[in-house]
């Protein structure tokens, strides 16, 4: 039992833990004998001998009966209805208003909400199409601020090159052995 | 000598009708059932009434049974749940069974059966306060010694469920062990690390 539990978690004391707690339990033993007792209550008049099934052809037989009832319900429902109708029945025809009203108000419904889709479709796309504009006249813009930026970069690189070069014409001339220097610097 | 026919073979010859044969799954499993529904906190002068509730219950839903699981795994389901029905329905004081009625002038073996006898029943009434959904499992898992797999079916969830609700069931019943029972704990069980 111990071994079934692999994990354990920090409140969890553990599958050992419980197999000796409960270990009392597992010492109890019970038994009866209810053979006699349970075969007198199966084969009493009460029990209902449910392990057989309906054999298949009955079933087939009930489904049909239950689809043909259905069915003569159902024409017993239209007849009266038309029946009803036919002979300008009051609460047939209050129903049959009612029924055209909920009708035109579904209908009108669905106009109301399809129309207000509509509008929303409109809008996001005008959004869109807005949005496209701006993007595309403010392309050149974004095309020159970018070239101008690679110009000011050669620019400062090229007024680089020409500070190096100078400062290096003008540098102290050093000696290997470092003593005398033409140009005047430190000895 | 013919073999006993096995539990598959009982089934099917009761649904073709041979009622009769019900009787030998009777006999087969009577004590397993007994014995589950003692453990599961039913008392011991109901446990043939519940036994026999089980076996009819077991007949009459015998065209369900899945012949792809053993037939003790169903068993255990349908004793489970007997027990859990009749728990709720007594709602007895399970002491009155199980706590000796007098220890005096008793030898050393009546005396630790005795002792044996009152920690089950504090045990049982240990148990009794875990909720049903955590009780189930841990008898289960740590009592009748079915695996994961097996208390799964039982109780008709997934196996990291039942996990699950055996780590919460240990936890609780510690709790409720330190605060209520100390006496059942196993030795050194509150000194060391859980």
């Amino acid at each position: 039992m111990s071994g079934l539990i692999r994990f354990q978690r920090p409140d969890d004391p553990g599958a050992a833990w419980a197999d000796e707690l409960l270990r009392p339990l597992r010492r109890r033993e019970a038994d009866v004998d209810v053979a006699h007792s349970v075969m007198l209550r199966i084969a009493g008049p009460a029990a209902s001998p449910a392990p057989w099934a309906l054999p298949k052809p009955w079933s087939q037989v009930r489904w049909a009966a239950a689809f043909l009832g259905g069915c003569a319900a159902l024409a017993l429902l239209i007849a009266t209805a038309g029946a009803m109708i036919l002979g300008g029945d009051e609460g047939a025809r209050a129903a049959i208003a009612l029924t055209s009203v909920a009708a035109r108000m579904t209908v009108h419904g669905f106009d109301h909400m399809a129309g207000a889709l509509w509008v929303l479709a409109s809008a996001a796309l005008a959004f869109f199409k807005g949005a496209w504009i701006e993007i595309d006249a403010l392309s050149p813009l974004v095309r020159g601020g970018a070239l101008a930026s690679a110009l000011a970069g050669l620019a400062s690189i090229g007024v680089s090159i020409i500070v190096v070069s100078r400062a290096r014409r003008s540098a102290p001339m050093a000696q290997r052995s470092g003593t005398s220097l033409d140009n005047g610097g430190p000895a | 000598m013919a073999a006993e026919p096995n539990d598959l073979e009982l089934v099917r010859e009761v649904l073709a009708g041979r009622t009769e044969m019900f009787e030998l799954l009777v006999r087969r499993y009577q004590r397993l059932v007994a014995t589950a529904a003692l453990r599961m906190g039913v008392p011991r002068q109901e446990i043939e009434d519940v036994a026999n509730e089980v076996f009819y219950k077991v007949f009459r839903s015998l065209n369900r049974y899945e012949p792809s699981h053993a037939l003790s795994t169903w068993l255990y389901r349908i004793t489970v749940n007997a027990a859990l029905d009749h728990r709720r329905s007594r709602r007895h004081d399970s002491q009155s069974d199980e706590l000796p009625e007098s220890l005096a002038g008793s030898g050393p073996s009546a005396l630790e059966e005795a002792g044996e006898r009152q920690r089950a029943a504090l045990l049982q009434e240990a148990l009794g306060r875990l909720p049903e959904h955590y009780r189930t499992p841990l008898l289960l898992t740590h009592v009748e010694g079915l695996s994961l797999e097996e208390v799964g079916r039982v109780m008709n969830l997934p196996e990291g469920t039942i996990k699950s609700r055996l780590f919460r069931a240990r936890a609780q019943l510690k709790e409720i062990i330190r605060r209520h029972y100390p006496g059942l704990a196993p030795e050194g069980a509150f000194g060391e690390t859980a």
